[in-house]
């Protein structure tokens, strides 16, 4: 078991303390506790890592990959994940259930302002400010100049409650987003996940590498597969930013038809960020990948948040095309029975209610 | 007997009162406190220790509270708790914090268990104080089944100041911020391990609910100031848990068999 260097100190002593009192964290609900020791684990630890990105917006003249940013999203997600996978192994875990891979992209600054701008409207509508009317009423519904009229706005409606002292506008208010503070074009990728031991088997579960196999399966799903004899031995992922120019999504005439060039770009970048995912699995000799989720990220690269579709048409847009599962090797046998029909007697509402 | 309150659902009540609990009351802590004005928050990148310790005790306060009503009412423990907090700014541009802590306490009552429950030993405290937990009434009553109790809602935090300046070196690079991924690793660290300290002060080794481990944890953020308001960053980590024990020996509770999972095709949408 090494020693990660990688970690910061304080990680380090709620390891080895966990370690030593024989105390165990988790995020495990209480039927995902049952089920994972049921499969013949014991859960050893809440695992995390994090790495904060800058991501330079970098966007060409042709549409195409943009294979910079390509790279930093996927380097900054592995740096996140191999520091969780620190954890997990200074914690002598076999493997890491239930990841989540979460981004707080920072907004664009721009979109902050516009965010602001948004709350300053509604609230000075509900308040009963008037507009003042004039050649400076925006077309697109953003008024370049709110700023001065909202603090006159603000310090008068604070002068009529009798305020002495003008505090925080509403518009200026914290957030709970973490981006928020980040500044533009940087996010925080985190890896947070709960670290597994097998009972019995000396790391028989540890990937290829030796390292604690990682996989984003619930408790539910890990159960299952386990059952039916099969073992995660990791969690794969591709990427492929795309810019798609300005060109591509224009047809050349006034008619319906498929906007083939834009089509072939994201057939494209999907196909890249599946490509890539299916090579990790075959490096990890996995028998196949479950779960797999491909999402489409639009990053916050666009010059104008307000009016998206059209500012899009100048300027082109930036996708991520993002694919994750987890990768499977099939062992010995496994049986799971035949499942039982159950008619639900839970009021689906109410439970969502009270979530 | 006043009419007891509870924010149980009906299912969650039908499942209590299969194994003998009984709601007892709505139990409500709180906490208002001043959290300082942005000049008494630093701009290095650092722990903010006056405000991490103004955080924890606001909650401390209204969780005990909670804690004591339960106690008067009697109560053999507290499920369903959840931890808010609201933040104000008030007159002066002070930054105020209310904290709330909502519950609902629980009696066993004998005379209305399952016969073979009647003589089942409390599931207070050693100290004869009731639980506190989290978990919904159903998980609750998994859990007596697999032979564990909850002992109590665990937590910890810390407030974490970041240094705008640094941000600004990193203009223009696609590159990792490696000082301020250490400052939010470091903190959520800090906020984990302040939980498992706070859970070792409580129940030391030799105490009779020594937890044995935690489950449905959470690590949150939520920040203040940054490059939309005035003032530096000031993230607040959260760390929160229900600390669970094994039930005592002999103890009825426990079911015979450890519950088996069945596979059912529900047939709700």
């Amino acid at each position: 078991m090494s020693d990660p260097q990688d970690l910061p100190q304080h990680a380090r002593e709620r390891l080895a303390e966990m370690r030593e009192r024989k105390l165990f964290t988790s995020d495990l609900s209480v039927s995902e506790l049952l089920l994972v020791r049921e499969a013949g684990f014991d859960p050893v630890g809440l695992v995390m890592g994090t790495s904060i990105y800058q991501v330079a917006p970098s966007v060409g003249r042709r549409g195409g990959e943009l294979v910079d940013t390509t790279k930093a999203l996927y380097h900054a997600r592995e740096l996140a994940m191999n520091r969780m996978e620190e954890e997990a192994d200074a914690l002598g875990a076999d493997g890491i259930i239930g990841v989540r891979l979460t981004i707080n992209l920072a907004l664009d600054p721009q979109r902050q302002q516009w965010n602001q701008y948004r709350t300053w409207s509604k609230w000075s509508k509900q308040q009963g400010f008037r507009r003042p009317l004039g050649g400076s009423t925006p077309t697109a519904g953003w008024w370049p100049g709110w700023r001065d009229l909202a603090v006159e706005q603000w310090q008068r409606w604070c002068g009529m409650m009798g305020w002495a002292q003008v505090p925080l506008a509403p518009w200026d208010q914290p957030t709970s987003q973490a981006s928020y503070a980040f500044g533009p074009n940087t996010a925080e990728f985190i890896a947070i996940g709960t670290a597994v031991r097998h009972r019995g088997s000396g790391g028989l579960f540890r990937n290829k590498h030796g390292k604690p196999f990682q996989s984003d399966l619930s408790g539910q799903d890990f159960w299952m597969l386990v059952r039916c004899g099969y073992r995660p031995v990791g969690f794969v992922m591709g990427n492929c930013v795309y810019y798609v120019s300005p060109d591509m999504l224009q047809a050349p005439a006034r008619q319906s038809q498929e906007l083939t060039a834009y089509t072939h770009a994201l057939y494209d970048a999907r196909e890249l960020a599946i490509e890539r995912l299916q090579d990790e699995a075959e490096a990890l000799g996995a028998t196949g990948v479950v779960g797999v989720t491909v999402a489409e990220h639009q990053h916050s690269w666009r010059a104008q948040p307000w009016n998206m579709g059209n500012a899009a048409l100048q300027s082109g847009e930036v996708i991520e095309l993002f694919v994750v599962g987890t990768a499977v090797v099939q062992g010995e046998g496994g049986e799971l029975g035949d499942p039982q029909l159950v008619l639900s007697a839970n009021d689906p509402i109410v439970k969502e209610e009270r979530e | 007997m006043t009419a007891a309150l509870s924010e149980l659902g009906v299912t969650e009540f039908l499942t209590l009162a299969r194994v003998g609990f009984l709601p007892r009351g709505l139990v409500i802590g709180s906490c208002v406190f001043s959290a300082g004005t942005q000049y008494d928050w630093s701009v290095a990148t650092a722990e903010i220790r006056t405000l991490s310790k103004s955080m924890e005790d606001a909650r401390r306060i209204a969780i005990d509270d909670m804690r004591a009503q339960a106690h008067q009412l009697g109560a053999e423990g507290v499920v369903d708790v959840r931890l808010e907090i609201e933040h104000h700014l008030w007159r002066g541009a002070r930054q105020v914090a209310k904290c709330v802590a909502v519950g609902t306490a629980v009696v066993f009552d004998r005379d209305h268990a399952p016969p073979h429950l009647r003589e089942a030993p409390s599931l207070r405290l050693s100290n004869g104080h009731p639980f506190d937990s989290d978990l919904s009434g159903g998980d609750f009553v998994t859990l007596l089944a697999a032979g564990y109790r909850p002992v109590t809602v665990a937590m910890g935090n810390c407030v974490y100041g970041i240094d705008p300046r640094v941000l600004r070196q990193y203009r223009d690079r696609d590159d990792e911020i490696a000082p301020v991924t250490q400052a939010f690793f470091d903190a959520r660290e800090l906020a984990m391990e302040r939980l498992q300290h706070d859970l070792f002060r409580r129940f030391p080794e030799k105490s009779a609910d020594h937890p044995s481990g935690i489950v449905g944890m959470t690590v949150d953020e939520q920040v203040y100031g940054g490059s939309g308001a005035s003032g530096p960053p000031i993230v607040e980590f959260r760390a929160l848990g229900t600390a669970i024990a094994p039930l005592l020996s002999g103890d009825p509770r426990r079911a015979p068999t450890p519950p088996r999972p069945r596979l059912v095709v529900p047939l709700d949408r």
